[in-house]
């Protein structure tokens, strides 16, 4: 049995689980030991890539190669970083942070690694989603999967906890925040609702720091330059105010020196000033936090047992204290913070690693097809039976392949809808709405515009609210198809049937029926947000070419 | 259920594991979260003091009431640091780092810890590990074992085999530099040879950045930046970050700021390594001296093993590529093998001392057999007592627990007199280079009839490290009383010449092992021969005895030299098989070795020996008779041993009397070379041998 990996590509760190031979899953650390790899990428020479802390590093002698925080640009068209004369898209970078993760992790385990699954946050969109897929892709991956991060999580925290109940998990990373309610029990997870921000994150802490720390250089040394104009300095303090929050969350103070030039500036701030500086992005979590309740209360769920938090930013003493004075009756856990999500996601890999090999054991000892095989056609007994076999051909306790079966209820993470003319005005018709339970489908009918249509083009749209119809402006347009070749003469309100369907990892597929001609149009949504074409190929081509460090 | 922790105590960074429930080692992490805590302590106030990365930054800071680097000093009795005017010694401050450790793996393991394995350099002493143990006691850890961190390595590496294996562990820690050879066979660890260079490690490169950075600057303005310790430190640790930086990257940057000026410099990955080279270097000499010692070639190794972070530098992988013609061994964390390691030694020591296993391992290593990093021994005078030097009692890589026993053949008085023995750890005879690290003092000795007593001195080292030392009068066979006193002060004398009182001189023996090499030799026989000529040198109060080894078949052995160096000599024992195999001295019998013996025993005075090893005819046993003879008219005795197709006649015309000439069987040859030693030392060489009795 093939092992599937999981990876939580963060926005700031990164990292790789997998399930070891005890059933447990562990972290493979990085080349340097570390648990966590920066997602940062240095684009050194045209055939040399640098991830990681070194990457990192860079940033304080030659910023202008280095990129971080690229999952903030995930499925964002008109990001470019033009290094060495090329052109590297957000998923080509994130590709080469996949590759790293992989290239060390099979160095220290001694093995290949093909087979991944790759995590994101519960709030991307449909294009996010596909650009992880395609990083994925470029590094030469099979992504068996794409998992949302606090379902990871939850799965990770199900394993050891086998009561049912229901958490808030609390997931703030270093880019992006996620608040998901889950109810957790012995073979099921179920997501009820998901809200957050995927522009908030550890991130936005550090930048605070920074600007305080600007203010401060000016201050000691009068030097009026604006330092943080200076690529050097920005990397250098990027670096130094990580490191900072870092120390306030252990200690109550922390001390930075800022040289610039021949001026040096000794920083000392203290945990107080810090939350203070902070303060607004705390609240905006809590206020996040609260339309996701409220959301949850119309999906008929008011109250829940504990607040599970989880990412790197939730170590700062000032989330747990400020989720504590919001929920005061609420017990609040930290959950293994910097791995449950890599874990989950390996937790996950192992399931549909079972999953297949299940399939493929019944299938040859029963003689049916895999394809009937998989859509049930089996007895209990002969899933016990392979199960067994399974269990002993992989030297895995028959627990853990019983719990493969855990069943995973997700809900969408967005509504979709497509663009309509509703009493002259241009608004989005919603045919799957958030929250809705995944893997879904469904189908609404539309009518032509106007009389002798040639073609119709079906826009599709995403947005975060729970209504039939809903302003263009509070949806985002994720990609478009156009069905053409329609008959002759085609009447205004002929009808045209509109199909979306969810797979189980949240991305949509989209069929358009034009009726009267029975003019069919199925696609992948056409979006110049995710990498395709000639792009994608060099892109590919070149993770062979590059060494990669 | 009782938990015991391995912890790897670094000089620039620890760490601490455990077996967790399924029978892995797993590192233990700190309370903030990392696998590594740097060995840095800063004192904040006289009692309140932070350990870790925060320490290390403080002190990144320029703040002065930070300790580091403080293992290289452990054992060191005038190391003393003062902070808030309290003074600390490097066990003081080893027991600091060692409670942080404890504290912060029972936080966050939630449970009590009680015992641990420490790990120690291979080439810390008796004091230095004494110290070790004393850090732990004072934290409230009770040690279960000390282990050396390249064993450890091995062990972490070891139990992940299936295939038998010899292997070179590589370690080039922060501050230090160790190679171990080990072969890994069955469940069991057998560590050959080991050895190491306590003053080498990645500090020293990065060292060579800053005085390179530094130059230039001094160049530029005129000013150094390394006189003044705040820029040091700031400098220390921006240039560990290029050094690391250059691993990854083909170059890097760095600035000085000093004095009003900032200088930008640039290095690239080809410079850094050219100006580290002969740091390199050092460490290619002493893997090579391992190698020998081992008796093995780069060739002969399955792989190398590299450890400690400092071995992650492009240029040392390559390196260790180039010198062994294969990758080294991937799949062993640098930073934590030492660590797993002293795990897994502590659940075996936790499961040997509980009735029932507390765990089984899922590795297959069981045992662990270990040898000597030093040769320990004692301060003794030369032969024609000029000097002093240092007489090896268990040499090096010595399989332990060792134990050996030596006479030492002292001037009896009327009075009962006292023996001092000065405890020493060192490879060469020369006093300067060996560590003077305890002193005994033996009491109660009696005077007997011939004036010339044997103390047998026993030493033995056990698988904590630790030395017991005791002696025995052979004439009285009573133990004598022993105390441990401390080392004088003023150890001055030892650089000048012994004091010369005629009459209690013992006289010294010279004697020179000839040892026939021819083909017949070969498989059993030379392996008894081997076996006896250790014993005889065991058996030989080498402090009053000097041996040179003479092996023969075609050609002589080029330059045998006499050495009272125990060591050296059970290293040039152990060469005759492959001197056999490589037909260094060649197969046949056309020499004989009484003319390089006669020229190597003239500057000696009496008493002399040549004794000579045969197991077939020589093919001019005419010139051999004649040389013996003129080494006879020189006073030195010549005893004759044979067995095989020796020739009995020709055996008695070459050994100076019908009584040297011994003709035995294979199974006799050790306890005829044993009984010879045993004689030269009792009699000082003055009586009679008479082995045909």
């Amino acid at each position: 049995m093939d092992k599937i990996f999981g990876i939580d590509l963060g926005t700031t760190y990164s990292c790789i689980a997998y399930v070891d031979e005890s059933g447990k899953p562990v972290v493979v650390p990085n080349e340097d030991n570390e648990r966590t790899t920066p997602s940062v990428v240095a684009f050194e020479g045209e055939a040399s890539v640098i991830v990681g802390n070194y990457a990192k590093n860079m940033l304080t002698t030659d910023p202008e190669k280095v990129v971080s925080f690229i999952k903030r640009d995930m499925g964002n068209p008109y990001y470019v970083k033009k290094c060495n004369g090329i052109e590297y898209k957000p998923e080509e970078i994130s590709a080469r942070i996949l590759q790293k993760l992989v290239k060390d992790a099979s160095d220290k385990l001694g093995f290949e690694i093909k087979d991944v699954v790759i995590t994101c946050p519960a709030y991307f969109g449909e294009n996010e989603k596909l650009a992880t897929k395609k990083a994925g892709e470029i590094a030469g991956l099979n992504v068996k999967s794409i998992i949302e991060e606090p379902v990871a999580a939850a799965l990770a925290y199900g394993i050891d906890h086998t009561q049912n109940q229901t958490v808030l998990v609390y997931d703030l990373g270093g880019g992006t925040f996620d608040v998901t309610m889950i109810k957790v029990k012995p073979q099921e997870i179920q997501v009820i609702v998901k809200g957050g921000d995927h522009q908030l994150g550890g991130k936005d802490w550090d930048n605070s720091l920074m600007g305080f720390f600007a203010e401060k250089f000016k201050g000691e040394t009068g030097v009026e330059d604006d330092i943080l104009s200076n690529p050097e300095i920005l990397g250098d303090l990027q670096i130094k105010a990580e490191k900072v929050k870092k120390t306030l969350s252990v200690r109550d103070n922390a001390k930075e020196k800022i040289v610039y030039g021949t001026d040096t500036s000794n920083i000392d701030i203290i945990r107080e000033k810090f939350d203070e500086l902070t303060k607004d992005l705390a609240e905006r979590t809590i206020m996040l936090t609260n339309l996701m309740l409220d959301d949850a209360k119309k999906e008929g769920v008011s109250s829940f047992d504990k607040i599970l938090m989880v990412g790197g930013s939730t170590k700062m003493p000032q989330i747990k204290e400020i989720l504590e004075k919001n929920f005061p009756n609420i017990s609040i856990e930290a959950f293994d913070q910097d791995e449950s999500v890599a874990k989950g996601a390996a937790i996950y890999g192992q399931q549909l690693a079972i999953g297949e090999e299940l399939i493929r054991i019944i299938s040859e000892k029963t003689g049916k097809n895999k394809d009937d095989v998989k859509s049930g056609n089996y007895t209990e007994k002969e899933k016990v039976e392979a199960q067994q076999q399974l269990a002993d051909e992989n030297g895995l306790k028959i627990g853990t392949v019983q719990k493969a079966e855990t069943k995973i209820i997700n809900v969408a993470s967005k509504s979709f809808g497509v663009e309509v003319i509703e009493n002259n005005r241009v608004v989005i018709s919603n045919i799957i709405l958030i929250h809705t339970v995944l893997p879904a489908k469904c189908t609404k009918k539309y009518g032509t515009l106007e009389d002798n249509m040639q073609n119709i083009r079906i826009a599709v749209y995403e947005n975060n609210i729970k209504e039939d119809t809903v302003a263009t402006s509070d949806s985002k347009e994720i990609g478009q198809g156009i069905i053409e070749g329609l008959p002759a003469n085609l009447p205004a309100n002929s009808p045209v049937q509109v199909t979306f369907e969810i797979d189980r990892e949240g991305l949509i597929n989209v069929t358009a029926v034009e009726l009267t001609g029975n003019n069919e149009l199925n696609f992948r949504i056409e979006t110049n947000s995710v990498i395709s074409g000639e792009e994608l190929e060099a892109a590919k081509a070149r993770s062979n070419a590059i060494k990669l460090s | 259920m009782e938990t015991a922790i391995g912890i790897d105590l670094g000089t620039t960074f620890s760490a601490v594991s455990v077996i967790d429930e399924s029978g892995k080692p797993v590192i233990v992490k700190n309370a903030l979260g990392e696998s590594l805590t740097p060995s840095v302590i800063f004192f904040e106030s006289a009692n309140n003091t932070v350990v870790g990365s925060e320490a290390k930054e403080m002190q990144a800071f320029g703040e002065s009431n930070v300790a580091s680097f403080f293992k290289r000093n452990m054992g060191d009795v005038n190391f003393e640091l003062n902070f808030h005017g309290k003074s600390f010694s490097a066990t003081d401050l080893s027991a600091i780092l060692l409670k942080k450790l404890k504290d912060d793996a029972e936080t966050t393991l939630n449970r009590k810890i009680a015992k641990a394995v420490v790990t120690v350099p291979a080439y810390f002493n008796d004091l230095q590990k004494k110290a070790t143990i004393k850090a732990a006691e004072k934290a409230e850890l009770e040690v279960l074992r000390i282990i050396n961190e390249p064993t450890a390595a091995a062990i972490a590496f070891g139990v992940t085999q299936s295939k038998n294996q010899t292997i070179l562990v590589y370690d080039l820690g922060g501050g230090t530099f160790d190679v171990t050879i080990l072969k890994i066979e069955d469940s069991t660890i057998q560590v050959i040879a080991t050895g190491g260079d306590h003053e080498l490690g990645g500090k020293d490169w990065d060292n060579r950045l800053i005085g390179y950075f530094a130059a230039q600057f001094k160049n530029e303005f005129g000013e150094d930046p390394l006189d003044d310790a705040v820029s040091f430190n700031d400098l220390l640790v921006r240039a560990e970050n290029v050094k690391k930086q250059l691993s990854t990257s083909q170059t890097s940057k760095f600035y000085i700021v000093y004095d009003g000026n900032r200088g930008n410099y640039e290095i690239t990955r080809a410079k850094f390594e050219e100006i580290t080279q002969d740091l390199l270097q050092r460490t290619t000499s002493k893997a090579e001296e391992i190698l020998q010692e081992a008796n093995l070639t780069w060739e002969q190794l399955d792989g190398v093993l590299l450890v400690g972070g400092s071995t992650r530098m492009p240029m040392v992988i390559n390196w260790v590529e180039q010198m062994s013609g294969k990758p080294p061994i991937k799949g062993i964390n640098v930073d934590e093998a030492v660590c797993l390691g002293a795990a897994i030694q502590a659940n075996i020591e936790l499961s040997e001392s509980a009735s029932v296993p507390v765990f089984s391992l899922g590795g297959r290593i069981s045992k662990i057999e270990d040898v000597m990093s030093h040769s320990l021994g004692l301060i003794a005078e030369n032969s024609d007592r000029s000097r002093y030097i240092n007489s090896i009692i268990i040499p090096k890589n010595k399989k332990i627990p060792a134990s050996e026993v030596r006479p030492y053949q002292i001037r009896t008085g009327r009075q009962t007199q006292e023996l001092e023995i000065y405890l020493t750890q060192g490879e060469t005879e020369i006093i300067g280079e060996c560590k003077i690290i305890g002193k005994y003092v033996f009491s109660g000795i009696e005077y007997v009839s011939s004036g010339i007593s044997i103390i047998d001195i026993e030493y033995q080292y056990d698988e904590n490290g630790t030395v017991q030392i005791a002696a025995t009068q052979r004439e009285t066979g009573k133990k004598l009383s022993m105390e441990e006193v401390p080392l004088p002060a003023d150890m001055s004398w030892i650089d000048r010449a012994p004091e010369q009182i005629q009459e209690t001189a013992v006289p010294h023996i010279s004697v020179v092992i000839a040892v026939d090499l021819s083909g017949s030799m070969s498989g059993h026989p030379l392996a008894e021969a081997q076996k006896a000529a250790k014993g005889f040198v065991e058996k030989l109060d080498l402090s009053n005895a000097s041996v040179a080894l003479m092996p023969f078949a075609d050609r002589v052995e080029e330059n045998p030299e006499l050495t009272q160096n125990a060591k050296k000599l059970t290293n040039g024992i152990n060469q005759w098989s492959s001197m056999m195999d490589s037909g260094t001295v060649g197969w046949g019998n056309s020499t004989h070795p009484f003319d390089e013996s006669l020229k190597l025993l003239k500057k000696r005075d009496n008493p002399r020996f040549v004794i000579v090893l045969a197991d077939g005819v020589w093919s001019y046993q005419d010139r051999a008779i004649a040389s013996a003879k003129k080494c006879a008219a020189e006073g030195i005795e010549i005893i004759a041993i044979g067995f095989g197709g020796a020739d009995k006649k020709f055996l008695q015309a070459i050994a100076t009397s019908d009584e040297n000439a011994l003709f035995t069987n294979l199974e006799n040859l050790v306890s005829s070379f044993s009984k010879i030693a045993q004689v030269l030392t009792e009699t000082g060489g003055k009586g009679s041998i008479r082995l045909n009795q």
